[in-house]
């Protein structure tokens, strides 16, 4: 396992498919991480019995109910935290 | 809706923010540094003036019946040569009024530099949090060392202009330039004061987010993966 996996790595993965069902590259490209970053945390994240892999669907990637809790435990968290944490205006 | 991203973007314009005041307090230390340099030119100016454009009077003493001679400047050599000195000082206060504005929300300069490739693309909080740290520090410590130059330059600035503009005594010396030294560090004080509220408001902003992730952190590895995160 990771040593210390990026919380926002792991939310974008996690948001990204809270929207629905996702091929492979295109959770890659949604998360913005490059590919073997990507293959490490679909690794964890499986492991974790946060995302399953739906094989009657061509293998596309999704939520486990642990993983929508865990979404939704991370965007409340960080949200509470991080935003609004700059100024209004910006350019 | 994209709550993550909106987080990580909110984060992104925080540390673009921060990477400008970092940029403000490196031209405040340029200018404060000109500010002296360009003190000590208009002192060597003076001199030069009073050996190559000195305004010889001699005028008779009234009881020896003797004459006697003084050397003194023409009008124009004070004030044109103490101008660059405080076109600088007036730059370098712009820079401090500006960045305390900026922290407080104003559009940033166009000219203010951006994140370099790795921050803008990065997606790591961490990497781009503590760069956002080290920053900081590193502008608190160049706004430090940039009020000494400041201080002396203003002492050598004050103490040119009452030599030369007024008339010598007693006056001068117990009271006009104790007065205007004690003058000069209130205001410099008050500057000193507005530098140090912006970067510690940063600092602060910044501290409670490294402390308050690290507790969401280490309550999601708890919850979903039944560990710590390891350091």
């Amino acid at each position: 396992m990771m040593a210390r996996p990026d919380l926002f790595v792991i939310g974008r993965l996690l948001e990204a498919l809270n929207g629905g069902r996702l091929r492979r590259t295109q959770l890659q490209q949604r998360a913005g991480v490059n590919y073997t970053v990507f293959q490490r945390y679909l690794e964890l994240l499986v492991h974790l019995d946060l995302i399953k892999e739906v094989t009657e669907d061509e293998g596309r990637l999704d939520l486990t109910p642990r993983g929508v809790e865990a979404y939704r435990f991370l965007s409340e968290g960080l949200s509470r935290i991080f935003g609004p944490v700059a100024p209004s205006h910006r350019t | 809706m994209a709550v993550i991203a909106g987080v990580q973007d909110e984060l992104r314009a925080l540390a673009i923010r921060v990477r400008a005041a970092a940029w403000r307090s490196y031209r405040f230390s340029w200018f404060a540094w000109g500010f002296l340099v360009a003190t000590i030119a208009g002192e060597g100016l003076i001199v030069l003036a009073y050996i190559f454009l000195p305004v010889v009077t001699t005028a008779p003493t009234p009881t020896l019946g003797g004459s006697y001679t003084t050397f003194t400047l023409p009008i124009w050599v004070v004030p044109l040569t103490q101008t660059p000195a405080l076109v600088v000082l007036g730059l370098a206060i712009r820079e401090l009024l500006l960045a305390r504005r900026e922290a407080q929300g104003s559009p940033l300069s166009p000219y203010a530099p951006h994140l370099s490739a790795e921050e803008a693309e990065d997606p790591s909080w961490t990497f781009l949090v503590q760069k956002a740290q080290q920053r900081i520090t590193h502008a608190k410590n160049e706004t430090d060392w940039s009020f000494p130059p400041i201080l002396v330059g203003g002492f050598v600035f004050a103490e040119l202009l009452i030599v030369n503009l007024l008339p010598s005594g007693a006056l001068l010396f117990f009271v006009v330039l104790p007065l205007t030294g004690a003058l000069l560090s209130v205001l410099f004080w008050l500057l000193y004061r507005v530098a140090r509220r912006w970067i510690r408001g940063y600092q602060t902003l910044l501290d409670r987010l490294v402390g308050e992730f690290a507790t969401l952190e280490s309550e999601f590895f708890w919850h979903f993966v039944g560990t710590q995160p390891s350091p």
